[in-house]
């Protein structure tokens, strides 16, 4: 990464301000131009440094329900198992971790009966056992920045 | 409460945008709104805190990050305040949760950790874990991602 995508990196991932020309904003406190921040964007989502840009929603503020799940999953059967959690829809996060529960996934669903269906079929289709739903009772922070040196 | 209109808002946002001068006159014409329509709901909507940014979401696997773990820890309520305020400032924490207890599972508190490598992570833990003066933690660290995506908009906002 050059000096000008870390810095462009640092400054944009707080969010772009939501004037008519963010840019442009963005460049004038680099002291660069609104090209250049826009081009060292390019850069960076060519780089692969960049998954998306775009809103970022909290989506338990529209109604929407959550919950983190554990697993114990035989080895052997991981594939299978992860396969068939990540083709849902309200799973967003899906990950193998190194502890005896080495399976964890994020589901959101439109509401709490549609949660709990879901966490039903999961344990039907998957056959896993041993399974937690751990739902958050309270958020201290939620606030991804990774800062580029 | 979002309406209408914000609703097909938070779905043109949702997706990856065009990166250009008039990012917002793109998204509002597409909406079908005047541009100061578009900024003065995505600012009403952010102070609602429905929209937290418009911002990058980095791969931060490819950028260096690639210890990352998720500790979880067994804590005392009179540690909440003290474990907030540490998370807080530190850059490298970006999720703290709170979660019931299970039978199998004592644990209560959730910190997602990033660093450049395991050594960092496992230092920050240390320090955290000593400046509250508990050691009842677990770090399990990411060895795959099956999957990692945002929400998936169309599926939560289209009509019922």
């Amino acid at each position: 990464m050059t000096t000008l995508e870390r810095q462009v990196l640092n400054e944009i991932q707080k969010g772009i301000p939501l004037v008519e020309q963010p840019f442009l904003v963005i460049g004038e406190r680099l002291g660069i131009s609104e090209a250049e921040v826009i081009d060292t964007i390019d850069s960076l989502k060519s780089k692969d440094y960049i998954r998306r840009f775009g809103g970022i929603v909290d989506v338990n503020k529209l109604g929407i329900k959550s919950t983190l799940v554990a697993m114990k999953v035989d080895e052997n059967d991981l594939d299978r198992v992860a396969s068939i959690i990540s083709e849902y829809k309200g799973v967003t996060h899906n990950y193998e971790r190194d502890d005896a529960y080495n399976l964890w996934f994020t589901l959101m669903e439109r509401s709490q009966e549609e949660l709990e269906e879901k966490i039903g079929e999961i344990k039907r289709k998957t056959e896993v056992e041993e399974i937690l739903s751990l739902p958050a009772t309270y958020k201290h922070k939620t606030n991804v920045f990774f800062r580029f040196k | 409460m979002i309406d209408m209109i914000d609703r097909r808002i938070l779905l043109e946002i949702s997706d990856d945008l065009n990166i250009h001068e008039d990012i917002f006159g793109e998204i509002s014409g597409r909406v079908g709104i005047s541009k100061d329509e578009l900024l003065n709901r995505l600012t009403r909507m952010q102070n609602e805190g429905i929209l937290k940014r418009i911002s990058p979401v980095i791969k931060h696997y490819n950028a260096g990050y690639v210890a990352n773990a998720m500790v979880v820890w067994d804590i005392e309520d009179n540690e909440r305040q003290m474990i907030e305020k540490l998370a807080k400032s530190n850059e490298n924490i970006s999720h703290v949760y709170e979660r019931e207890r299970r039978e199998n599972w004592p644990y209560n508190l959730y910190t997602m950790i990033h660093g450049q490598n395991a050594e960092e992570v496992t230092h920050i833990v240390d320090e955290l874990s000593r400046k509250i003066g508990n050691k009842a933690y677990r770090i399990l660290y990411t060895k795959k991602q099956w999957k990692k995506t945002s929400p998936d908009m169309k599926y939560y906002l289209s009509a019922e």
